[in-house]
């Protein structure tokens, strides 16, 4: 279970969490790595808090647990900062990606951060998916926050999956304004 | 032979595999966690993409009624269910081995409630065991999509016709996209081969399917599906080592991890596995000779196969994700009686895990290989069963 | 009641298969009978009502004329000779 990279995405049911996570895993294996990509399953609710997680590694990720100490964890809504343990949770030197139009320094006070030595950036996901697409589904800039972050996963192959997964159900129109807020993401990131 | 993953769920691996053996008929009907096999295998159908005449059922029953009347006809005919759907179609589960039907059905596994619960364990299908199907676990997505390929060949040898269930553990697999290295359709056309129909049925040439089978004959059948039973483990090794040989993956009835220099086991099967496997790599790094071993196949159950791999060991501990209340859990059971007439028997105990989908981390694995530590050195908790993780 | 020998698990089609259509012609019942419906073709004026209510297919019909029973399948049920409207048939009793 060496060299594998966890990440826990928290967000509420209908903020395309989970989309976000296939997407990350679709384009990490076109990085010749070897991904999951799995909900934490309650009943489905939109609004509900939901947990989805990612793993990417060099080798084949054989473990079938779910993840309580990630390298990474994405806050999608930034109404759950106060109620997530990120002191109990994160690896120590992990990072932390939230969406949400204040700073890093704003954002820490609210956070339940211990003595944990944790690299916290944010994002204004939801303005630049407003600004873009209308609505706030902040998933697809958040791919671009994390892959200017991580610099794991090229922008290019996100666009690139972003079309052949979601062109059939939402059409060339959202997938365009999903590229836009996307490439403004990727600049976008505070630390 | 194509060398691109792609990113699938067990789910979807499921229904990709069915595409491409593109079945005469497909009957089914949706229940947590199989849905996503039929929201895929239902958009094949859409885009043309399949030959099946896919029959919308208004239920589990009618589903396996459907999918037997078509294989009864003739037909190369698959289905899928879960937990309370399994329960639904269960006398026809029954009709469809007896009738000695080559059907092969997903089985996503899920807790058969109650209370009500859609997670993953393994009641449902163990509840099935003694159905007259084959019985096939699988650890990840990449499995069940092989699994496919290999138990529809299973199902319809000659020497076999039995219906076979293709096992994947309920949202934990279903649900969680990992890489799946797919074949080519024509590699898998190919290896399926045609059909070995006894013929259609057609007013030419009329049979009778199903009839009324009493004292006078009724024991000769069942005589007959338990003659059947028996030549399962040769056939699987068979299409296994095909396989093997055709597409360079390679499976066993019975998996081994690390067991070479291992002086204790844990046995289990289907997604836990992985898990075990990874924990069993960090206890090698402390010097801790353990191994793990996986059977892949409980129906018919490799009795024979799995007293001569774990007669090695001194102390082996059984992770079953099922209870079988007032007995022994199902894995443990079949273990234990494998070994009744063997002259060198391990130390022997009994983990239930997972049940309702709780999941069985990392912790709780060392939780196990430090009680098989104790019993290899004491024997103390020899023949003892537990609940894992459960306060 | 003669001793049948029956076939053997190794001797019969799977799965209870029946693979030859009609085979409910070789079964003999007419040995279950206590009465048997006699045919008086003088009284008889063809009009087939035995026919359509004999639930073995056991009146027997050439050139359009009932010409008997077959005493194979014929149970004895009687239904023929009840709605026979000219007591063509009569049920007497079986002599074995």
């Amino acid at each position: 279970m060496k060299n594998i990279f966890e990440i826990t995405w928290y967000g509420r049911g209908g903020l395309g969490a989970k989309t976000g996570a296939i997407l990350l895993a679709d384009a990490a294996i076109t990085a010749n790595k070897f991904v999951q990509a799995f909900p934490e399953y309650g009943p489905e609710r939109q609004g509900a808090p939901i947990k989805v997680y990612n793993r990417i590694s060099d080798d084949p990720v054989r473990v079938h647990t779910a993840i309580t100490n990630p390298d990474f964890i994405i806050v999608i809504d930034p109404s759950l900062i106060e109620s997530i343990d990120f002191e109990e949770e994160l690896k120590d030197g992990g990072k932390i990606l939230i969406n949400t139009d204040k700073t890093p320094e704003e954002i820490k006070t609210k956070m339940k951060l211990g003595s944990k030595d944790a690299n916290i950036y944010t994002i204004d996901a939801t303005g630049i998916s407003i600004k873009f697409l209308g609505k706030n589904i902040p998933n697809i800039p958040i791919l671009g926050a994390f892959s200017d972050i991580t610099k794991m996963i090229e922008i290019g192959e996100i666009k690139k999956h972003l079309h052949e997964k979601l062109i059939t159900k939402y059409g060339q129109d959202i997938i365009d304004k999903n590229i836009q807020a996307l490439e403004a993401a990727y600049s976008e990131v505070k630390q | 032979m194509t060398t691109k993953y792609e990113a699938l769920t067990g789910a979807e691996a499921a229904a990709l595999a069915m595409k491409q053996i593109n079945p005469d008929v497909v009957a089914v009907y949706p229940i947590t966690p199989q849905t996503p096999i039929v929201m895929k295998f239902s958009e094949y159908v859409a885009n043309g993409e399949v030959d099946t005449e896919m029959v919308r059922v208004e239920s589990e029953h009618s589903a396996m009624s459907a999918t037997v009347g078509a294989a009864g006809a003739g037909a190369r005919a698959m289905t899928a269910t879960a937990a309370n759907g399994l329960a639904l179609m269960w006398e026809i589960v029954y009709i469809a081995a007896s009738t000695r039907l080559p059907i092969v059905m997903g089985l996503v596994n899920r807790a058969l409630s109650g209370p009500i619960n859609i997670h993953c364990d393994h009641s449902d299908s163990m509840g099935a065991r003694d159905s007259g199907w084959i019985q096939i676990y699988s650890e990840n997505a990449q499995e069940v999509y092989d699994n496919y390929f290999m138990a529809l060949r299973i199902a319809e040898h000659k020497d076999v016709l039995l219906p076979v269930m293709v096992c994947q553990d309920g949202f934990i697999t279903s649900h969680s996209v990992e890489n799946v290295l797919p074949l080519e359709d024509a590699q898998v056309k190919k290896f399926i081969g045609k059909k070995n129909f006894k013929g259609l049925l057609t007013s030419e040439k009329p049979y009778t399917i199903g009839p009324l089978d009493l004292q006078d004959y009724y024991m000769e059948h069942k005589m007959q599906q338990h003659d059947a039973m028996k030549h399962v483990i040769p056939v699987i090794e068979k299409i296994q080592k095909e396989y093997a040989e055709t597409f360079d993956r390679k499976y066993e009835i019975i998996e081994e991890y690390r067991t070479d220099d291992a002086d204790m086991v844990i046995v289990g099967m289907s997604s836990v596995m992985g898990t075990v496997k990874d924990v069993i790599d960090m206890m090698r790094e402390e010097g801790i000779k353990v191994g793990a071993v996986k059977p892949r196949l409980f129906r018919p159950f490799p009795a024979e196969k799995i007293k001569n791999v774990l007669s090695k060991f001194k102390a082996i501990i059984i992770l079953d994700r099922s209870d079988s209340f007032g007995s022994f859990p199902p894995l443990y059971g079949e273990i234990l009686a494998s070994f009744f007439a063997a002259e060198k028997k391990p130390y022997i105990k009994s983990f239930i895990h997972g049940l309702g989908g709780r999941d069985t981390n990392v912790e709780m694995i060392k939780e196990v290989i430090s009680e098989l530590q104790k019993l290899r050195d004491t024997g103390e908790s020899n023949f003892t069963i537990d609940y894992l993780g459960v306060r | 009641m003669s001793k049948e020998i029956k076939k053997g698990w190794k001797e019969i089609p799977i799965g209870g298969l029946l693979l030859d259509a009609g085979n409910s012609r070789e079964y003999e019942t007419g040995t279950w009978r206590t009465f048997k419906p006699i045919h008086n073709a003088e009284k008889c004026i063809n009009c087939y009502f035995c026919w359509e209510f004999c639930p073995d297919n056991s009146i027997l019909i050439k050139d359009d004329k009932v010409v008997g029973m077959n005493y194979f399948q014929c149970k004895g049920c009687g239904v023929c000779a009840a709605v026979c409207p000219t007591k063509a048939i009569e049920m007497v009793k079986e002599e074995k």
